[in-house]
């Protein structure tokens, strides 16, 4: 095992050592992921960031245990030292309802549409033979702290009846009753105007701060990422391809994956004909014997496509590339007229 | 300075049904809105969702019509949307419009050629190889080949897909594009293709843009332009540079600081239990 995976001091809560993944398609196994590892302390943000068929919300699946029927996983999934993939139903259920909180993209198809904001907040501690009384009390606090004023008159409305803003942070809200060591968000915001976004994930940051909680954020902005997150692990075909501190990761980024998802970002402050990675992102089955992202990389040579690099540490991060030293500080994209047009997206196989 | 497209005092409002707690009323959606577009230019229309954005779209589309003001296409008033065979025909010629999600709006059973290639046959007296050979030169001038080209929709990636829409948007020639968060659903990526394939087409064509969009990345790297929407009103207008270097209005300003970038940091703003 790499050493990174095992530092010096406590456990980490999250640790997830070279996970692999199968789900049947059409009953054949499909490769979902290939090697994806990352470790996140109690406490700790970790952003997982990545394309459409990175992997990233399944990662948080195989986190959660759901995962459909037939799925295969290989390597590796540990909450506070015990095998998630290893728990029986008893445990299990303890896990999802007391330990881990998930927030989605979606919060319309999270709730229940026929039943009150009031009664979804407390029908978690009302299980818990909290009194009916004590869980109101409870639940109007916290929609008061996640920035709902009205709290009292918002716990009897229903789910239409509120923006998507506002469900949101009921949501998060929802999230931080059962008091969790560890949350997931799968790109809560990223059905929500830009200001809207701001304010959940001001909120958001803020409940995570103050309870001490571990989070996996998953997202597809970079930027995003680095803002609320402590590291960010970039994820493309089902794989891990650079772990890295979130605060520097522009200056910093060694994968050219990372450089190149960097440069393709559209910036509000400047204007330049975008750097496009040629091509469009594949998924995990796709992928070749090498480095996943070698048929899109400018930077591969022949080792590249036979051979599968590991993640291994350079500098303080861990990227999964064969030149990573040889290339540190030399990726430059530069801009080129037809250049982008002559190797475009290739077709996607149905 | 010539002007290919006008809006003039636009309003449009809609009539709101009565709902559970809440009487039967009007909802403003585009309140005055009024702008110039030069032949050639590229021109951004930037809000959230609400702002009214899309309605101003679809009202130079022809898809809704202005309760009030004037749209103009070459100093022309636009007919109303409920015009004859014949005008709709003109206008198409003159104003096509690709969506956000072209998966919508692309014929699931036909080929991308034949959706082009219809077209044509609509509205042009052509023969077979004439039709062909624009087709043909449509789907390069895209990015696209020959074996995409006789695919369905189904079996293309987004951006492919988007790609498609173009080429059957540029089609007729028009000599306006409405692009209708046409990059907003696709991956970091790929939208970088698309961005600089727009760029390249409208210096290869000539063809204006009028780009709706809520990203200010993208708006920036496509316009020449812009116009911030809030509450269906314009709250600010000018060269695009200049409204994003340095914004006047309070709410362009809030928009552009809520823009994820190196070392932002999300802030709270005021607490509101007010919008519903």
């Amino acid at each position: 095992m790499n050493s990174w995976l095992n530092p010096p001091g406590a456990d980490p809560l999250v640790r997830v050592s070279h996970l692999r993944l199968d789900i049947p398609v059409r009953g054949e196994p499909r490769r979902v992921l290939h090697d994806v590892s990352f470790e996140v302390g109690a406490g700790e943000a970790l952003g997982l960031v990545g394309e459409s068929g990175s992997g990233k919300s399944m990662t948080t699946r195989v986190l959660m245990r759901l995962l459909p029927h037939g799925a295969a996983t290989d390597g590796d999934v540990l909450f506070d030292g015990t095998s998630v993939t290893g728990m029986d139903r008893r445990a299990l259920r303890r896990y999802r309802s007391s330990e881990v909180a998930m927030i989605y993209q979606d919060p319309r198809a999270a709730i229940n549409p026929v039943s009150t904001v009031g009664a979804f907040l407390t029908e978690a501690l009302r299980e818990a033979k909290v009194s009916r009384k004590e869980a109101e009390e409870r639940a109007v606090a916290l929609l008061r702290e996640v920035g709902i004023t009205d709290a009292p008159r918002r716990m009897r409305q229903y789910p239409h009846q509120l923006s998507g803003g506002l469900l949101q942070r009921v949501m998060i809200a929802s999230a931080m009753l059962t008091k969790p060591r560890l949350l997931i968000a799968d790109e809560p915001t990223t059905a929500l105007d830009v200001t809207t976004q701001e304010e959940v994930m001001a909120i958001l940051d803020e409940q995570r701060r103050e309870r001490g909680l571990a989070l996996v954020f998953i997202t597809h902005d970079l930027d995003l990422a680095a803002a609320v997150t402590d590291r960010i692990a970039v994820m493309y075909a089902g794989t891990v391809l650079e772990t890295a501190a979130s605060a520097n990761l522009h200056e910093t980024a060694l994968h050219p994956y990372t450089v190149g998802l960097l440069a393709s970002r559209p910036s509000t402050v400047d204007v330049k004909r975008l750097w496009a990675i040629p091509g469009r992102p594949v998924s995990a089955f796709e992928a070749g014997p090498g480095c996943v992202f070698a048929d899109r990389c400018p930077f591969a040579q022949d080792r590249c496509g036979t051979e599968r690099p590991a993640l291994r540490t350079v500098d303080d991060h861990q990227v999964a590339c064969h030149r990573a030293e040889e290339l540190r500080g030399r990726i430059t994209y530069e801009t080129g007229g037809d250049a982008d047009r002559a190797h475009d997206e290739q077709t996607e196989p149905v | 300075m010539s002007e290919l497209l006008g809006l003039e005092n636009l309003r449009k409002v809609f009539p709101v049904r009565a709902a559970a707690g809440e009487p039967a009323g009007e909802l403003v959606a585009v309140d005055d809105v009024s702008f110039t577009l030069p032949p050639g230019g590229s021109l951004a229309v930037v809000g959230e969702s609400g702002s009214g954005k899309t309605t101003v779209a679809r009202m130079v589309a022809g898809l809704e019509t202005p309760t009030s003001g004037r749209i103009t296409l070459d100093g022309e008033p636009r007919e109303a949307a409920r015009a004859g065979r014949g005008a709709r025909k003109a206008r198409a010629r003159q104003i096509q419009m690709v969506f956000q999600d072209p998966y919508t709006s692309l014929d699931a059973k036909q080929t991308i050629e034949a959706a082009i290639e219809e077209l044509l046959r609509a509205h042009f007296d052509w023969d077979a190889d004439r039709r062909r050979e624009r087709v043909a030169q449509l789907l390069a001038q895209v990015g696209l080949d020959k074996r995409q080209g006789g695919a369905r929709p189904r079996a293309l990636s987004g951006g492919q897909r988007q790609r498609a829409a173009i080429a059957r948007a540029l089609a007729l020639e028009p000599r306006l594009l409405i692009l209708d968060e046409a990059v907003a659903a696709l991956d970091v990526s790929v939208q970088a293709q698309i961005i600089n394939l727009l760029a390249d087409l409208r210096a290869e064509t000539g063809v204006a843009y009028l780009f709706i969009s809520h990203d200010l990345g993208v708006v920036r790297q496509i316009s020449d332009d812009c116009v911030v929407m809030h509450r269906g009103r314009v709250v600010e207008a000018g060269r695009t540079t200049t409204v994003l270097d340095d914004p006047q209005d309070p709410y362009t300003r809030r928009l552009l600081s809520a823009v994820p970038r190196p070392g932002w940091v999300p802030r709270r703003r005021a607490t509101s239990g007010a919008s519903a």
